[in-house]
């Protein structure tokens, strides 16, 4: 009886010790220290621990420690989610984006474009509806470009370009807008690569990753 | 086998003789209860870990199909979509003025191009049609299932088929196939069509 109990004993001493090497083979913890689990290691979320962070060890009772690699943004990266609120600056009518990495060029909704000259200049007025509240915002802006947007099967279509300080939480980004027509499309406004270009990193399986207000420049972080 | 199995249990049995059998069975559940937790929080601490980073552009291949694509990468589409010239429903002959919706369950054998011209055809079920809008207009496309590979991942997701002659890219990306996998840095690319 004695022995098929030490058997088994011993068997479970070493698939116990087998399963702690091949844990401890894969894990990214220094290898000279004593893994040993005296409490459960507190598992932050990845956006907080991106750099490879090690946890605080007393130098008393060595502790586990975790590296976390890869995590998403492992180089301090902006992730943004699909859709985003964005602020135009400096009237601050803020509005939800969705977040275009098929298009080249920001894309706002506005009504009732106007051009006019200022000091021998092209200039535009347009009119952006808050969808929030209803309410009508003006704008007027120095006139960039008017861009040809070819389009299949059917006429080019012409629209004026503008240059808007847009924010989106920590991220100030000044960038080329095309005024369009949005009315019939779910988001009023189109972040498109020229905006996020090695400012964000888009994980389409979140929204609203950013601060719904605008964080003003100077008390960011 | 069952005999050698026994020769083996009896000979061990004579070896730990030495070790007392009630601490051989303590080293055991604590190693194994260890072990356990150390590889649980192993698999939680790297859930989130599998996120890669795809640029604007990528080489998508579909292995089913047998061809690559240089691929838009397109947050702004939900559903992946695939450049078809050419396809056949299977079943009887199709009649004037049928919708597309009657085809589902059918197959369908498509003939597919990517950006070098080189072609391939594929026969699999049609498993919805789905009424797209865009600039122009409402149109009604196939939905079939189709691995779409890229660094050594594969995801099967829903594939909208259209004519993408006049687009630069024939394959293009939707949300579905990046979802929870992948992370878009526009700032990379594997190439750019003019």
């Amino acid at each position: 009886m004695s022995t098929t109990v030490s058997v088994w004993g011993k068997r479970l001493a070493i698939s116990g010790l087998l399963l702690v090497l091949t844990a401890c083979g894969t894990f990214s913890g220094k290898p000279d220290e004593p893994a040993e689990v005296a409490e459960t290691p507190e598992i932050q979320e990845p956006s907080e621990l991106c750099a490879p962070a090690i946890e605080p060890v007393e130098p008393v009772a060595p502790k586990m420690v975790i590296i976390q690699t890869q995590c998403p943004p492992v180089d301090g990266r902006n992730v943004i989610g699909e859709v985003e609120w964005v602020s135009v600056m400096p009237e601050g009518l803020r509005q939800k984006a969705r977040i275009d990495t098929g298009a080249q060029t920001t894309s706002i909704g506005v009504i009732a474009t106007q051009r006019f000259e200022r000091d021998g200049k092209p200039w535009v007025s347009f009119a952006v509806k808050d969808r929030e509240t209803g309410k009508m915002i003006e704008m007027k802006r120095p006139l960039v470009r008017i861009a040809k947007i070819k389009r299949h099967n059917a006429e080019p279509l012409e629209r004026l370009v503008v240059s808007l300080d847009l924010t989106m939480g920590d991220i100030a980004q000044t960038a080329e807008v095309t005024l369009a027509d949005r009315e019939q499309f779910e988001f009023p406004v189109l972040i498109g690569r020229n905006f996020l270009d090695g400012a964000a990193v888009v994980d389409v399986s979140k929204k609203f990753l950013k601060l719904k207000a605008p964080v003003v420049s100077g008390s960011a972080q | 086998m069952s005999g050698s199995k026994l020769i083996e249990k009896s000979e061990m049995g004579k070896h730990s003789a030495r070790v007392k059998p009630g601490m051989a069975l303590i080293i055991g559940l604590v190693g194994m209860v260890i072990g356990g937790l150390i590889t649980f929080n192993q698999v939680a601490s790297h859930k989130p870990a599998q996120m890669q980073t795809v640029g604007e552009t990528a080489v998508i291949a579909l292995p089913d199909v047998g061809l690559s694509y240089l691929s838009r990468i397109d947050t702004g589409a939900r559903v992946t979509s695939l450049h078809v010239v050419d396809y056949e429903i299977s079943g009887e002959p199709l009649q004037e003025g049928e919708r597309k919706s009657e085809h589902i369950g059918r197959n369908i054998r498509f003939v597919t191009v990517n950006e070098y011209n080189q072609s391939a055809s594929y026969e699999t079920k049609v498993l919805d049609v789905s009424s797209v809008r865009n600039a122009q207009g409402t149109e009604d496309r196939y939905v079939v299932e189709l691995a779409l590979e890229w660094q050594g991942v594969t995801k099967k997701v829903k594939v909208n088929l259209r004519d993408r002659s006049a687009m630069s890219y024939k394959l293009l990306i939707g949300r579905n196939w990046l979802d929870g996998d992948f992370v878009v840095d526009v700032s990379q690319s594997e190439g750019v069509i003019q």
